[in-house]
Parts: structure tokens; sequence; C-alpha cells
């Protein structure tokens, strides 16, 4: 019983999925764009790719902190991709990337929980370290030449699922597996609810840092092999501002910033909303300026949107309450 | 029964509050995507673009039976383009050309802003082609994803225009290209003959250029190299800037600390020449030393009137929007077109002198 | 830790980015003397002006637990609203007053979100960062040049010399300092902040009002991007709603490698301003020795990563003490 109470507290409500269909359902209607199923497999392809990405960022997220550099290490695995992709096939280029992804990730961890170093500066440092190595790697652009790499992220499974939510929903589950059941994903949890605690009952909190940040690397790293995919080229400087974009996701799918609970599935599903809410706008003509105010009131609203529900909650008690008192003058 | 085993007495209170809290919660998703709704739609009617979306109600009923209704019926053309970064100045340009073009030959338009984000390109592309337009004009702030963008094009049959900036590669149906290495060629030979004018035969001259990943511009500052190397000015430096005007403006202090007898400065875009102006200004020595941009934005005319800056090069974005609209057209009837290159497929759009008194000066050309 | 650790670390929490600063000068002489030149030391304080006043004011938020992400927008409002008031014809002290409250109005904008909506700060001023940047837009999407016309009382700011040899930028940079360092150090403001991002929650209990604080904190910080916005213009002479961007980063990494504490509580104002000036040396001085972008941003890298290491080792110290 207490076990489920727990585990009901963990998920967090589901509020987001609520959102994002009937924002679905309100588009259907009143936009025909939305009416196709191209549409929708645009959105859940693109989402995808920053999903993946905040698969491995809710881990940090769990543990209170944030990686700033998965931009950068997407750079760097686009970058080495496209070297490596023609010389040995994709297999094994996905191979040596995702070996990639968690260097960087062992490299962050490191530099955190071994040299102390407080994880947002961390990052931040190794942001600008991963984009410069992209550049003196290669500072131009490349074009893939592969196209059946290319078509990883494009394709659809009997014309209407695309792999790369395909992807996402395994690469999630996955994640959720080392979240729930590992107890790699318990002592997260129990580093991001109170670190003093986590140390007292036993938890090796050094290797855990270390081992959330190669999961971050990780996931970053699948991210990038699908990103390269679809775009069909890297660039040293591309994906600039990803890492915002994707923990927006994560905090808008619940996973506190102060840490201790999370949800994967509540960031793939943010993660589609942001994306839903930027194909909506494009769709109605929503002048460019004014979307990004509009995207910035947006997320404001999400964020807040336990606090709104305080507030309306207490107006409608407090008026309740007025009622009341009114009512028991009249009896009186 | 069961309830009692799973929300044991004492949880009853929480059982009720929970209840409604569930209530609240869908309450306030149904509110927040309601606002969501009424945000987007209020913007969308009072952005005033959305003519392009209304009329495609009409358009695309009438697309399905008068489609063969001949080249003439321009009418039943629904037109996507995809543009760079709406805040530039350049690109404003290139908008209004397209959209004046659009409404003349009376095809209906349908715009999106990439942001200067290259995953925004392939989504608002992705998005356009998925529309059902007739033909995708697009000017890409990434062309290396341009050959993504066209392979998606060519299977629902869309002819892809590129406008400027480059077409990475991809077998797109035109591109619209300005000259940027015979552009930077035609500052050098300005600069040659303001030289020549105060008797200056030799010297240093510097070069601030744009990040590295911009292939294309950074082709201006090649041209401008050539020539004055070519007249026997030595290369004092070349200082990336990354199209920054603040960049731009310290990495003019910087040369002008290393190499102060510089004469001429040749920056590969106008918000940087500003920059490095603004740094000479400061430094007492406007007049002295040379400056050229690339652009042609409003503001680099208002430099060279207040005589910071001696010249720019402008391209012609309306007129290459413009011509966007008529490639795009052409293709979807069918028609041939004319190149001016047919091996790379590229129509060339002029660029021409600013010169130091603000007007549009012609007789500086490369061949 | 021994006593004379303990005496090390006090030592180096004061002016160990300081030393370290030093370093990074003297290797520079060695390199190429004219890095180090009067001049150039000049030239990089100038330089320094800009991140340095933004940098001064983020401090606070930083020190009060927060991050305000969005002074780069801030400062490109702040840019546009100068430029547009300048050639509208309006003086410049009129300008710059309206850039004043544009940053105010922004930081109280910040504030009620953090405080009243209980948002984050990281993710609220991400948000207010994408909204202000199109507002921006909306009120000006073209870079407006400021020509010799209308920019001559701005360029003071950028070209003057106070007293006929204090050159301003510096000026205003010593002030904002000297400013910061009073308010942070004694008033009752700075104690409260000091307090709010120590624990918050014992903020709160002792009475202090930590909402009117913490809402004043991101007007600072705003009002400082609005400064630092106004020093921007002037020395650049244009009007550019993409002026500021990628600037919170440079005010951050400033602050960061001054010393001051992420988890809120302790700032460091010496260190900040220290800090500040060292990113813009690195750059600078890898600028005039050729050596390109990448190399810059690397160099900027290792020098926040080696003076986060040194933090880190004390901290691994003082843990052995426990």
């Amino acid at each position: 019983m207490e076990k489920k109470r727990r585990f009901h507290i963990e998920y967090g409500d589901h509020g987001i999925l609520y959102a994002l269909i009937i924002f679905w359902i309100v588009l259907i209607i009143t936009n025909e764009n939305f009416r196709g199923l191209a549409f929708f497999q645009t959105i859940l392809t693109k989402a995808s790719l920053n999903a993946i990405c905040g698969i491995g960022m809710t881990f940090a997220v769990i543990s209170g902190a944030f990686d700033l550099s998965i931009a950068s290490q997407v750079a760097l695995n686009g970058v080495v991709l496209t070297l490596i992709l023609p010389k040995i096939g994709i297999f094994p280029s996905i191979i040596v990337i995702l070996l990639l992804g968690v260097l960087m990730g062992t490299i962050n961890g490191l530099l955190i929980s071994k040299l102390r170093i407080p994880s947002f500066i961390a990052t931040l440092a190794m942001q600008m370290a991963y984009r410069a190595v992209a550049q003196l790697i290669n500072s131009s652009p490349v074009v893939v030449d592969n196209s059946g790499f290319k078509k990883m992220a494009t394709y659809k499974i009997a014309g209407i699922i695309p792999t790369a939510f395909l992807i996402c929903i395994i690469l999630g589950i996955i994640g959720t597996i080392i979240l729930r059941k590992m107890k790699l994903g318990r002592d997260i949890l129990a580093i991001g609810n109170s670190q003093e605690a986590a140390i007292i009952s036993g938890i090796n909190v050094a290797k855990t840092e270390i081992m959330i940040y190669l999961i971050v690397g990780l996931f970053t790293a699948a991210s990038s092999v699908m990103i390269v995919s679809y775009l069909g080229s890297s660039n040293y400087g591309m994906q600039s501002g990803l890492e915002f974009t994707v923990i927006s996701a994560v905090v808008l799918g619940g996973t506190a910033l102060i840490g201790g609970k999370g949800s994967i599935f509540n960031t793939i599903v943010a993660a589609i909303f942001l994306i839903s809410i930027r194909s909506a706008m494009d769709s109605f003509g929503v002048d460019s300026y004014w979307q990004r105010v509009v995207e910035g009131v947006i997320l404001i609203i999400a964020f807040s949107i336990t606090e709104i529900r305080n507030i309306i909650n207490t107006v409608l008690v407090k008026r309740k309450a007025r009622k009341q008192l009114s009512v028991q003058k009249v009896s009186k | 029964m069961k309830l009692r085993f799973l929300f044991p007495v004492k949880q009853v209170r929480i059982d009720q509050i929970k209840k409604r809290r569930v209530n609240m919660k869908k309450v306030t998703s149904i509110l927040l995507a309601m606002m969501l709704m009424l945000t987007l739609v209020s913007c969308g009617n009072s952005s005033g673009e959305t003519t392009s979306n209304t009329t495609s109600d009409t358009t695309n009923d009438t697309k399905s039976t008068g489609d063969e209704g001949g080249s003439a019926n321009t009418g039943n053309y629904t037109i996507g383009f995809s543009v760079y970064d709406l805040s530039n100045e350049y690109f404003q340009s290139m908008m209004e050309g397209v959209e004046a073009a659009a409404e003349e030959n009376g095809v209906t338009l349908i715009t999106h802003d990439q942001k200067s984000s290259e995953s925004e390109l392939v989504t608002g592309a992705t998005n356009l082609i998925n529309q059902g337009v007739d033909a995708l004009i697009v000017s890409p702030c990434k062309p290396e994803v341009m050959s993504t963008i066209v392979d998606l094009a060519k299977e629902s049959n869309i002819p892809v225009i590129i406008l400027d900036i480059g077409d990475g590669g991809s077998d797109k149906d035109a591109i619209v290209v300005s000259d940027m290495y015979g552009g930077g060629q035609i500052a050098g030979k300005y600069a040659l003959s303001l030289l020549e004018a105060d008797s200056v035969t030799e010297g240093e001259f510097a070069i601030i250029k744009c990040e590295e990943s911009a292939v294309y511009a950074i082709q201006r500052g090649e041209g401008f190299k050539s020539i004055m190397e070519e007249a026997g000015f030595t290369l004092a430096t070349e200082l990336v800037a990354n199209s920054d005007t603040t960049e731009a403006y310290n990495a003019m202090q910087d040369i002008l600390t290393s190499y102060p007898d510089v004469k001429v400065i040749f920056a590969e875009n106008d918000n940087m020449a500003l920059g490095a102006a603004s740094a000479i200004d400061e430094a007492g020595k406007t007049g002295e030393i040379l400056v050229f941009g690339f652009d042609g934005n409003e503001s680099a005319v208002e430099a060279i009137l207040d005589g910071t800056m001696s010249g720019t090069i402008a391209q012609q974005p309306v007129e290459i929007g413009r011509l966007g609209i008529e490639l795009a057209i052409q293709r979807i009837n069918g028609e041939e077109l004319e190149f001016d290159n047919p091996d790379t497929k590229e129509i060339y759009a002029d660029v021409y002198l600013i010169d130091s008194t603000g007007e549009a000066n012609h007789e500086f050309t490369v061949e | 830790m021994s006593k004379r650790a303990k005496k090390f670390w006090l030592i180096w929490d004061r002016i160990g980015i300081l030393c370290i600063l030093l370093t990074v000068m003297i290797v520079f002489g060695i390199l190429d003397s004219k890095i180090v030149s009067p001049t150039q030391l000049l030239t990089a304080l100038n330089r320094a002006a800009v991140s340095g006043i933004a940098a001064a004011g983020m401090m606070f938020a930083i020190c009060a637990g927060g991050f305000d992400l969005s002074v780069g927008s801030i400062l490109s409002l702040t840019s546009c609203i100068i430029a547009v008031q300048l050639t509208d014809g309006k003086s410049t002290l009129f300008a710059i007053v309206m850039a004043f409250l544009a940053g105010g109005v922004c930081g109280i904008i910040n504030g009620l979100l953090i405080t009243k909506l209980k948002i984050q700060t990281f993710v609220a001023t991400l948000a207010t960062q994408l909204a202000f940047a199109g507002v921006t837009l909306v009120y000006c999407n073209k870079a407006i040049q400021l020509t010799s016309k209308v920019n001559t009382q701005l360029k003071f700011f950028s070209t003057g010399k106070l007293f006929g040899i204090l050159p301003m930028p510096i000026v205003l940079l010593v002030i904002a300092y000297v400013i910061t360092y009073l308010v942070y150090n004694f008033t009752s403001f700075g104690t409260k902040v000091r307090a709010i991002g120590s624990n918050e929650s014992a903020a709160r209990t002792t009475g202090i009002k930590v909402d009117v604080t913490l809402i004043l904190v991101f007007v600072v910080t705003g009002v400082s991007a609005a400064i630092a916005g106004v020093l921007n213009t002037a020395q650049v002479s244009i009007g550019d709603p993409s002026l500021g961007e990628g600037f919170e980063l440079d005010a951050i990494t400033a602050v960061v490698l001054g010393g001051t504490a992420l988890s809120g509580g302790k700032g460091n104002v010496f260190g900040t301003l220290v800090g500040a000036i060292l990113v813009v040396f690195v750059k600078m001085g890898l600028n005039i020795l050729g050596a390109g972008e990448a190399y810059q941003k690397l160099a900027v890298a290792i020098v926040l990563l080696f003076a986060l290491t040194i933090n880190g080792i004390k901290l691994i110290m003082e843990k052995g003490d426990k």
C-alpha cells in the first residue's frame, strides 16, 4: 500500500498528456493542415529528436542538475559521424558515436564528481570546449551521401509510424527501466531527493554521478545520430540552443528542477507538445516576431500551471467560504 | 470494500481531495489548451498574414478540380517560401519581393521563418511540402540540409527554387545567386580607385570575416583580397568576428593596435563593418582608413552618408525574391528555365557598389 | 586541514582569481609584449565594462540562488530603444531613461514570474529571454545606425574621459562595482539577498520579505543589463535587436569565475570584476596572437575549469575536516 502511494507520487500527474491531446483535438478542428497524417508524422519525428536527448537529460534533472553541454556534444558527434560514415559504414559509425557520447559524458561526470565542479559550470565550460573541438575537427559543413543512413530518421514503418518516434519510444522504455527498475535509477532519485540522505544510506554518490552524465552522453549520442540523419548533414555550429529546448521539455514534463522526481514518459510528451506549438504557430501564420513572444508566454503558463492551479483553487475556496459565512449570518 | 483495502481509512479525506485535484487537473489542462488556442488565433489574426491561409481553403478545393486548367491559371497555385531569418534586414527585403510578386501573379503564398535554425529549416520545409504546395522556394540558413529537403520535395514532384546563400550540393531546380566573390572584387576595385585618388599605391589592408561555417559569405573576403593583393597591397590580418557587431568592434581595435598603419578594412557584412567603423571613429581615424561592408543595409548607407564608411556592396534581395516566384511559376507550368550557368543551374543576380556618396555606382564591375 | 591550509584558502577566496589573471597576463606578456602594454590593458578594461556591469547585477541574482538568462534580450531591447528614441529626435537623457525603465520593467516581470507564479528562475528567465527578444523585434526589426548627428552625447559614455583622463567605460565599471560592494556588504538588501540565497525558507521564517527582495534582485539585474546596453550601444553606435545574443553566458561566466557560489549566499564582488576582465583578456590576447575563435573558446573553458578545480580541491579538503 505504502509502496503504491509512493509510486503514484513519483510518476507525477499526467496533465501534460491531457493538455497535448486536447491541444491536438482543438488544432484538428480549427486548422485543416492538421488533418493530414503527414503533419503529425513531422511533429513526432522532430520531437523525437529532442525527446531522445530529453530522456538522458531527465536523469540529470532528477539528480538536481543540468547538462548544458548537450548541444555541443551533438555538434561534435555530428562532425565525427559524417567524417567516419563514408569510411566504415552505418552500424560501426553508430557504435563509435555512442562510445564518443559515453566518453564525453564520463568526462563531464568526472569533472563534476571527482573535481567537485558544480554541474552548471562544468557543463558550461565543456559546452565551449566540445564546440571548439568540433570546429577544429571540421570547420566546413558536410553533406551526408549515404541515403540509407538518411532514411533512418524519415522512414515510416507501414507508412504510418515514423522510425524516429519508434526509436524514441524504445529508448524511453529503456530509460524508464533504468530509472524505475535498476538500482542505478533509484540511487539517482535518492540523490535528487537529498544528497546527504543518499550518502548516509550507503549510495556511492561519486560513482552514481558519473553514471548520470554518462547516461546523458549516451542518449545525446543516440539523438545526434538521428539528428544527422534528419538533417542529412553536419556542421560544427549545429543545434545551437538545443540544451534550452530539451531542458524546457524536461521541466514541462513535470520533472522538478529541485530534483527527486521525474518521468521520462512526460518528458517525451512535453517535447511533442513544444514542437506542436511551433508547428501550430507556423500553420496559423503567426508573425515570426510574435511567435517568440507567444512561445515565451506559453512556456511561462506551462511552467507555472501548478501555481495557477493553486491560485484558482484559493480563489474558489475563498469564495465558497465567503458564501458560507454570509449564509451563516443570514441564518443567525 | 476494495477501495478501503487500497486506501486505508485515514486516507479518505486525501481521497476526496485527490478527486477534486483530478478534476482541477482536467479543468486547468483544458483551460491551458484553450488559452493557447486563443493566443495563437488572436496573434495570427492581428499579424495580418492570415491571407495566405484563408484563401488556401478555396484554393485547396479548386486545386483538385482545376489543376489541368492550364498555365495561365496561376490563381490556383500555392507556393511555399521558407526564409533564413526575418530579424535580418536583407531577408525582410527578400520577403517583400516574394510577397509582391506573389500578389501580382495571384499566387497563394505560405511563408515560414527559419529563425537561423537548421532544424527549423527542415521541419518547416517538410510542413510546407506536406501542405501540398505547388512549389517550394527556400533561402536556407544552412545550405547543407538542402539535399534532404530537395529529395523530399522530389517525392511529391514539387520544384525547389533556392534563393541566395548556397545549394549545399543539392539537385534543386534552380538557384539564384549573387556573386559573393565578385562582390568582394568590386569593393576591392573601388577601394583601389579611392586610394589612387590619394596617391596611395601600397600599404596594409585587413579583412573582418563572418563565421567559418558561412562558407558562401566568406567568399566575399576572398574576392576583396585577390584584387588588393594583385595591386600590391599586403594583407595585414584576417580576423573572424562571427557576423557580430560588437566582436567586429573589438576586432577592429585589435587590428589598430597591431597594425596602426592599416589603410583599408573590408568586413564581410554590414553589421560588422558598422562595428569596425565605430572603432575607427573612436580612434579618431575616420577618413584615414577606408571601411567597406557588404549587404547594402539602410544602416550602412546612413554610415556612408555620415562619412564613417566608404562604401558597401548591395545585393538585390527584392529582385531575388521576385525572381524566385517567377521561376517557381515557370517550373509549376513545366517550362524549361534559362540559366546563366546551365551546369550548376545558377541564375545570377547582380551585386552593385554603393559608393561614398551613398548612391549606386555601376562603374565598377567584374567580368 | 592545517592552519596554514585554512589561511591559504581564505586568501585564495579573496584574491585567487586575481592570481589567475596575473598569471595569464604574464604568459601573454612573454608571448607578445604588446598584449600587456598600458594601452592594451586600458582597452581590455574598456571592453570588460559591458559584461562586467551586467555581471555585477547577475551576481545578486546568483547570490539569491537563481539565474537571469534574459539579460541578453534586455540588452538588445535597451539598445533598440536608445536607437529609436535618438533617431526620433528625443534627447539622449530621455533615451537613456527609457532604456533604464525598460530594464526595470523587464526585471519586475521576471521577479513577478518567479515570486508570484513560483517558476524556477532558470526556466522563467529562459522563457522571458524568448519573450523579450520577440518584443524587441516587434519594436524594431532592423539595425539602426546612430550617426554623428545623434550620437555625440551618447558617445561620451564610450570615448569620453572624466576629468580629462579617466575613460568613461572604466569609470562606469568602477562605480558599478563600488556600488555593488557597498550594497552587498552594508545594506539590509545585501544581507537579505545572502540570507535568501543561503536558505530561503529560513529567511522567510525570520520575517524577511522574500518576494519583494527577489523582485528587487531581478530589477537590479535588469537595470544593470540596461546600463550595459547603453554602453554597448554607445561603443558600436548601432541599435541592433540581436546585439545581446549570447550575452547572458558572458555575464554568468564572469560571476562564476569570481568565486560566487552557484548555490547562493556567498558572493564575491571583487572576484566578479576580475572574472569579467579575465575572460575579456584571454580572448583579446589570443586574438592578438592570431589564434582563432575555436582556440579562444577552448581557452575560456580551460580557465573556467581550472579556476573551479581549485575551488573543488578546497571543497574536498573542507570535507576532509568534516
